[in-house]
């Protein structure tokens, strides 16, 4: 087997189809949704299509947590000892377990929920992030980006299920959570110790998580706002080791991002 | 059939209104819808999925159906009509019309007036009497949907069940059954749910 | 007899058969746990390689999970190392011989994602039996009292490879379903098993102990 395995070799059965991010721009109805008086865009039970797009967003995990579990695979494998040491390799072999688990756990959610696995598209933007050559990227991007954007989404379902007195939901989610914190730990902890002699290498992860976090922001799908889907989840990104500030940048690129969708919205007209 | 479709042509989406229109003729066969009854279906168009919502009325004897362009999309491809969801959704719609032609529907709100739990109900009621005409439904997206409304309870569940088995129902029944769920119903809601046809 | 705690009793209750005599040196045992671990490394490695590129979902979720099994007994063989005179784990973390690394590049090989067969036959029908065997080995031949704390770490992996081997193979029963099927997992299995047998097992030469000698008859 060849180290670093590109994206469109990923391995699916036949009931996945994939799209790309991208194709979804091009599609004349985009921003028209944001002429109806919808009160929010949050995702709680009252709002309109609440079903659907909760069910949507479950799939959207789904894939996700397939990817997570790629991701954290190909950590413990592409990378000789000395560039990602056993210990490194041993936290990601755990987060394999637990991504594992977390795909078990999304199938069966998704069948609690009414949704068949590949009944809506696979974009694959998240294992791409987990394809980049530096490790120390790699945990930025994939660890402390992507896992604590789980963070925002798991914590966006969980108050779903409370507030639709969903025991199922909530009693999941909750204990999702529990592993993302633990990944997004594991993240901030290895960006320090592998760059702790090299602070350009730092600043360059860094770099590279702020362009995943934007990514990930595409839209306003996350943020701090009523236009927000998915909401910034910041007590439980203060237990995974996020400061303040840092928070406080991220819901900044989340604004952006919004600002951005907004004004190519009004461009289209 | 007496039937509109608007829009008479789509340009947002690559729906076929001749398709929808087929679509719309064969289910009303097979629910046996009347033919006598004038039918005004809107899909519209600006909306995608899963932004879903749908609007069963009667007025002046004319029963408008009105659905988010998102209930008949397919979900694996953007902007093209799903045959096998548009017929769920067209057979659920003509199936509430026929009730509200029947007198014992004659005193429901209009739909945008119904709660959460008034609609699933009904709903529910609807997608039974759609699989014994032989439209395949998806009984596991029922449920999840009846349960946000009316609450993950076993009592709720019962009800579930004894609608989607036939059991015989009217206006005042589903209204009675939305009240007795609604101390465990886990959105309880008196006001209205927003209305995707509502522009700012 | 007084219960008072002043009569004397043996060290060892009558019931406790463990011997002090055991068949390993400091110095082999941690050459074997050594060879071990590199064993796990490059399997778990390979294992979460792997899970990107079988199409399988429920095999994907077993790779996964067992992934972090083997890299959890290289953690508990790791650990052991510095407690058998092995200050630097890493010197000891070597393949028992180039035949033992020539059996893991080659179980390591396939990538295809219609490969499932012969990833999973390498790692369930040659690997995870050599493994069980070797550590079984290791467990019986080595002093119950002198070198226990291995052992306990070998019961706690062997428990594993025990579960891990039986789902791999099940999930190998369920994936193999036709002659043709059989065949590449029986040529695969034969392939890797003569590099095993090169290379005298996973810790070479003597893995099962010596090669017992013929008897001769005058
Ligand atoms: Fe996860
Ligand atoms: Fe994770």
């Amino acid at each position: 087997m060849k180290r670093f395995l590109p994206v469109d070799e990923l391995a699916r059965d036949e009931r996945f189809v994939r799209t790309s991010i991208v194709a979804g721009f091009n599609d004349p109805r985009n921003g028209r949704a944001t002429e109806r008086a919808i009160s929010s865009a949050r995702l709680e039970p009252g709002r309109a299509a609440a079903p659907d797009r909760a069910r949507a967003l479950m799939h959207g995990i789904f894939v996700g947590e397939i990817q997570a579990l790629e991701g954290a695979g190909r950590t413990t494998f592409d990378f000789d000892d000395a560039d990602a040491p056993f210990a490194l390799k041993l936290d990601m072999a755990r987060q394999c377990w637990d991504e594992a688990r977390h795909v078990e756990i999304s199938v069966k959610l998704g069948e609690h929920m009414g949704t068949e696995i590949g009944e809506y598209t696979e974009s694959t933007f998240l294992y791409e992030a987990a394809c980049v050559p530096d490790p120390a990227m790699r945990l930025s991007g994939v660890n402390r980006a992507l896992e604590g954007l789980a963070i925002d989404v798991f914590n966006t379902m969980k108050e779903f299920g409370d507030a639709s007195g969903d025991p199922v939901l909530h009693f999941c989610e909750d204990w999702m959570l529990a592993d993302e914190v633990t990944h997004v730990k594991m993240g901030s902890d290895w960006l320090r110790r592998l760059t702790e002699q090299d602070p350009d290498r730092r600043a360059r992860a860094l770099e590279f998580q702020r362009t995943v976090d934007k990514l990930f922001s595409l839209g306003g799908f996350r943020g701090e706002t009523e236009e927000n889907p998915v909401q910034i989840a910041r007590r439980f990104r203060e237990l995974a080791g996020f400061d303040t500030d840092e928070i406080d940048e991220i819901a900044a690129l989340a604004a952006e991002a919004l600002a951005d969708a907004r004004s190519r919205e009004a461009v289209a007209g | 059939m007496r039937l509109s479709i608007v829009p008479e042509e789509f340009t947002l989406v690559l729906y076929d209104a001749d398709l929808v229109r087929s679509t719309v003729e064969e289910v009303a066969a097979a629910v046996g819808f009347p033919d006598s009854v004038e039918v005004s279906l809107e899909v519209d168009e600006e909306l995608a999925q899963p932004l879903t919502g749908s609007y069963v009325d009667v007025r002046d004897g004319v029963l408008h159906l009105w659905y988010s362009g998102g209930n008949v999309e397919d979900t694996l491809r953007a902007r093209h009509l799903d045959p096998v969801r548009a017929r769920r959704e067209f057979a659920m719609g003509l199936l509430r019309g026929m009730d509200r032609l029947d007198p014992a529907f004659h005193d429901a709100p209009a739909d945008d007036e119904l709660t959460d739990a008034q609609r699933a109900l009904w709903d529910v009621a609807a997608e039974g009497r759609a699989e014994r005409a032989g439209i395949a439904m998806r009984p596991d997206r029922a449920r999840y949907v009846y349960r946000l409304a009316c609450g993950f309870t076993d009592e709720a569940d019962a009800e579930y069940d004894r609608l989607r088995g036939g059991a015989p129902t009217s206006w005042a029944d589903l209204a009675a059954t939305a009240q007795r769920l609604a101390p465990n119903a886990t959105t309880p809601r008196t006001g209205r749910r927003d209305d995707l046809r509502r522009r700012r | 007899m007084s219960n008072d705690g002043r009569s004397p009793r043996p060290a060892f209750a009558p019931w406790d058969r463990r011997e002090l005599p055991g068949l390993f040196s400091v110095e082999e045992s941690a050459r074997r746990v050594g060879a071990y671990s590199w064993v796990e490394q490059r399997l778990f490695e390979a294992l979460g390689g792997w899970i990107a590129t079988v199409p399988e979902l429920d095999v994907k979720l077993v790779l996964g999970r067992h992934c972090y099994h083997h890299a959890w007994h290289a953690e508990q063989f790791q650990a052991r190392l510095p407690e058998l005179r092995e200050m630097n784990p890493a010197r000891c973390t070597v393949p028992a011989n180039d035949g033992v690394a020539a059996l893991l590049e080659a179980v390591i090989e396939p990538e295809a994602t219609e490969h499932t067969i012969e990833k999973l036959t390498g790692v369930f029908r040659v690997l995870l039996p050599r493994k069980i065997a070797a550590y079984t080995y290791h467990l019986n031949a080595t002093s119950s009292i002198t070198d226990a704390p291995t052992q306990r770490s070998l019961r706690f992996i062997l428990q594993d490879e025990f579960e891990d081997w039986r789902e791999g193979e099940m999930l190998l029963q369920s994936l193999i379903t036709t002659p043709e099927a059989a065949a590449r997992a029986a040529a695969r299995a034969a392939e890797l098993e003569a590099l095993a047998v090169a290379a005298g097992g996973i810790a070479g030469p003597g893995t099962l102990g010596a090669s017992p000698t013929p008897e001769v008859t005058p």
